[in-house]
């Protein structure tokens, strides 16, 4: 019967059938690409080839190797996202419940620290912790005499370890959150039946915590089975081979061909785990939703007295704090000598700035730094561009049309990036986008599509729909009213959508090496080459540049933001 | 002015399984300089008409014409979009844009509409339309920093300015304190009647209803039950629907003699006797029907016919009335008298309805 009349608010169906064209292309295209090319015969292209056989997936469930980078990567991921989780933990329940000293810087530093791409940490702990010449262990040799080398950075645990002391400011922002929603009135009321403080914290915090806890574990869980950068630069060399950097590698091997149907089949398996991951994360924070503690402002939780432990713990949690810092400090001393020098103040008197001055020099450099400001910058404003035609669509389209884009836009939140950015190499391989930098663009705009549509959709939620409607009443159009009333509107959570995915574009890695040509290298993958070739101080100096340049941008905004969800 | 045909809407229910009728053929039209309101309770329709007028909704099928012009027609497969329908609205929520100052919203029209105006015009048309509401002097006002009745005032001025065909107002008495709606109430009809032009009001408030309109449209679940004068309906009301939504009334069912037709006089027997009225719709002969007894209408009598013995429960002082709670046996009937009037709880008299303003309509069915 709806049938029976066609037509409505001009433009509005072109521009829905667009938006609806391009989500498909981005998030299904990629998928069944990969699930075709997991069925493809080796040293077949998935476009030019109709052949099927299971045999990539056989070789993937029988070959001893491949089954030893399964278990690595699970071994990889659940005990780095134990370790982190207990850090983590303790560090946010001293900051929020808690009277130690410099419990406000703590949460500035920890949200400061996620900015900093990862890949920059690894190089820096490599220089703290080889075997050779790292400075740890050179330390180590003239102040205790130790022969050989105490810290070992080329080996499985300090792969994890690494991955945690990386992970944990992610962590603590999330368990912050849990542990503030929590009625603090519910711990008082143990308390005052005359429970002890171990006894409330047993019995009553933690029970409380553990929904959160556990959800907080899964998302991190999903983060680290995909996570690429650590296990490139230091579980390589390590031997620890997982799923991300298998498909890396079967994709972009040294010597032979690409071989990309047993990428796919990793890809597919990858797939297979995040899904059931993100189903157990879906599931957990529903029932959260329903057992929410609910607590008012009047309830500020009472700060447990550290008394004489005041000094001792904030010591231990600043401690840690430097040990975190100490890659990127590494890496600034790295920067300031055209040739390697260990850390000491006798060398310091000759340091200098002359390797900016030559890396600012390199054309090859400086081709990057633009290519880099182009990505994000095109990123950041399409994904803004997109999100926002998508969540309003999932809010304001009540028929299947709507339904199905919330659907697809959501699915993004389950494909692990390096899966992703595999489909989408395969697609675009043999045409002229490949190469470029627009097809980083693409990868990254499908990949934030699902963070970017939530954002979109919960902002125009709120958003009272007589306001554009009033404007459509006065002789707008349907695109006017949109820029002139809902836009302006939604302003400042578009912004901040618009810096969320400029800085996610310019710290990731998977995108740019995946995708990698001579013609479109980006900062991200520039460093890995400068690393390789090896320049080390041009390395250094390039990353400290770098995450100068995000600090400046992003950590002011990040303040900005934080210090209004205080006030709310 | 306008004309709505045969309109109907249906929804896929919540949940998906089943389809419900938001509209089931509903028609009317407004003449020029009128001032009509669709009246009903939540979820009868009135807002998904205003909205197929409006042309935020389209309809499965109907005609909506405005002018002797199609703006909307299934059958012709004609959807002309809201912002090409020349018209002004006020929101229930006002929606006064927050990011622009009070001259801005009221120059938006202007602005986006279909004529393009001079600077100066503009300015010239916005401070008329603000003098008019007697906002002219807050133009340059951030909107947000407005109380309620001038963001009101403010919705009316951007909805007149570009000097619309059909004005709309989607309940917009409804966020007001009670004094202000009294005012704003007297203050929209003087204000539209001066312009003659065309309203269309959504309402589910009678009195807002009677009060300002030249005729009403009553709807029930996606239907329309009667229209006429605000006088009309409450004096001649179709169904026991209609009495009871237009303001208080004592229902008595009974029996009919012989028949009638609209406005034939019946005779009815009811549990208080027999009453002679008029018939408010067609009703079959020896049909059940129900006897409407308005409050105001019952007075002190003779017991000779449309009479009954009545005795006082209990008296409400109310200022501008009192209420008075009779019984009669066992039957509770409720009169409203002058707060002038003397009355004794536990006395008892003889009261009389005038047959002229007994209302007898067909027993209420159950409700769909």
């Amino acid at each position: 019967m709806t049938a029976a009349v066609k037509g409505g608010i001009p433009l509005q169906r072109p521009v829905t059938v667009l938006v609806f064209a391009i989500v498909l292309a981005l998030v299904v295209l990629p998928l069944l690409v990969l699930l075709r090319t997991s069925l493809l015969p080796a040293g077949q292209l998935p476009l030019e080839s109709t052949d099927v056989t299971f045999a990539n997936f056989v070789t993937l469930f029988t070959s001893k190797n491949s089954l030893t980078i399964l278990s690595n990567t699970i071994i990889y991921a659940g005990s780095s996202t134990v370790l982190a989780l207990v850090v983590a933990t303790v560090l946010a329940y001293l900051t929020e419940r808690t009277d130690m000293p410099g419990r406000f810087l703590l949460r500035t530093v920890m949200f400061t620290w996620m900015t900093i791409p990862a890949l920059i940490v690894g190089f820096g702990w490599i220089l703290l912790a080889n075997p050779g010449s790292g400075v740890l262990n050179l330390w180590a040799r003239q102040l205790f005499g130790i022969e050989g080398a105490l810290f070992q950075i080329y080996t499985f645990p300090a792969l994890v370890i690494t991955t945690t002391i990386a992970l944990v400011p992610t962590s603590f922002i999330m368990i912050s959150g849990v542990l503030r929603n929590m009625d603090p009135q519910l711990e008082l009321a143990g308390s005052v039946h005359g429970a002890r403080r171990s006894t409330v914290l047993r019995s009553i915090t933690m029970p409380l915590l553990l929904p959160g806890l556990l959800s907080s574990a899964i998302y991190m869980l999903m983060a680290v089975i995909q996570t690429f950068d650590l296990p490139l630069v230091i579980g390589m060399t390590a031997k620890v081979p997982v799923v991300s950097t298998r498909i890396y590698l079967l994709t972009a091997p040294d010597v032979g061909v690409p071989r990309y149907g047993a990428a796919g089949a990793f890809g597919v398996v990858l797939l297979a785990l995040a899904s059931i991951l993100v189903w157990a994360y879906l599931r957990l924070t529903r029932v959260q939703e329903r057992f929410r503690v609910v607590s008012g402002k009047a309830f500020r939780p009472k700060r447990v007295q550290l008394g004489a432990w005041k000094y001792p713990v904030a010591a231990a949690v600043w401690g840690y704090c430097l040990i975190m810092a100490l890659p990127l400090l590494m890496m600034i001393w790295a920067s300031l000598f055209p040739t390697y020098r260990p850390p000491s103040l006798e060398t310091l008197s000759e340091a200098s700035l002359d390797v900016y001055r030559t890396i600012l020099e390199n054309n090859a450099i400086l081709r990057a730094l633009w290519n880099t400001a182009l990505m994000v910058v095109a990123t950041a404003t399409l994904t803004v561009l997109l999100c926002f035609f998508t969540g309003w669509l999932s809010v304001y389209r009540n028929d299947g049309v709507g339904r199905v884009i919330d659907a697809l836009s959501f699915i993004p939140m389950t494909v692990p990036p390096i899966v992703m950015v595999l489909g989408i190499l395969l697609i675009y391989l043999k045409t002229p986008l490949y190469g470029t930098v627009w097809i980083m663009v693409v990868a990254h705009v499908t990949i934030f599509l699902a963070f970017g549509t939530r954002t979109m959709a919960t902002t125009l939620m709120q958003l009272n729909r007589e306001l554009a409607n009033a404007a459509m009443i006065s002789g707008a159009s349907w695109l006017t009213s949109l820029r002139t009333i809902v836009l302006p509107l939604i302003a400042p959570q578009a912004i901040n959508l618009w810096l969320w995915s400029f800085a996610h574009a310019a710290r990731d890695l998977t995108v740019p090496l995946m995708l990698m040509t001579l013609a479109n290298t980006v900062v991200a993958s520039t460093l890995l080459n400068l690393w390789q070739f090896p320049n080390l101080p041009g390395t250094a100096a390039l990353a400290v540049m770098f995450s100068g340049v995000l600090l400046l941008l992003i950590v002011p905004a990040q303040i900005y933001i934080s210090r209004r969800y205080d006030q709310d | 002015m306008l004309t709505v045909e045969g309109l109907r809407k249906v929804y896929a229910e919540k949940g998906g399984k089943g389809l419900a009728v938001a509209l089931n053929n509903v028609s009317f039209s407004v003449k020029e300089g009128e001032f009509f309101t669709l009246l009903g309770p939540s979820g009868c329709g009135k807002t998904t008409t205003l909205q197929s007028v409006a042309g935020l909704e389209t309809p499965d099928a109907g005609r909506i014409a405005m002018g002797g012009e199609d703006v909307f027609s299934s059958e012709r497969r004609i959807v002309v979009p809201p912002n090409l329908r020349n018209l002004g609205m006020v929101f229930q929520s006002y929606a006064i844009w927050p990011h622009m100052t009070v001259f801005e919203n009221v120059a938006y029209p202007l602005r986006h509409g279909r004529r393009k105006l001079t600077e100066t015009e503009i300015r010239k048309a916005v401070m008329q339309s603000l003098a008019m509401v007697k906002l002219d002097h807050l133009a340059e006002r951030p909107s947000p920093m407005l109380s309620g009745g001038q963001q009101q005032r403010v919705a009316l001025a951007r909805a007149l300015v570009h000097a619309p065909r059909l004005l709309l107002l989607d309940e917009p008495l409804s966020n007001l304190d009670a004094k202000l709606r009294d005012a704003m109430r007297e203050e929209i009809r003087n204000l539209v009647k001066a312009l003659n032009i065309t309203t269309i009001f959504v309402t589910h408030d009678q009195v807002e209803a009677m009060g300002m309109s030249d005729r009403v449209m009553l709807m029930r679940a996606g239907e329309a039950v009667q229209l006429g004068t605000p006088e009309d309906i409450y004096k001649r009301p179709n169904s026991v629907f209609t009495a009871t939504f237009m303001g208080r009334s004592t229902v008595v069912d009974g029996v009919v003699q012989g028949s009638a037709r609209a406005g034939d006089e019946v005779v009815i027997g009811t549990e208080l006797g027999l009453f002679r009225g008029i018939a408010g719709n067609a009703i079959a002969d020896g049909g059940k029907a129900a006897l409407i007894l308005r409050p105001n209408a019952i007075v002190a009598g003779e017991l000779d016919g449309n009479s009954f013995p009545a005795t006082v429960e209990s008296v409400t002082f109310l200022g501008d009335s009192q209420e008075v709670r009779l019984r009669s046996g066992d039957f509770p009937v409720l009169q409203v008298t002058s707060p002038y009037q003397r009355v004794e709880v536990g006395s008892s008299f003889n009261a009389w309805i005038d047959p002229a303003h007994c209302i007898i309509v067909p027993a209420e069915e159950p409700a769909p």
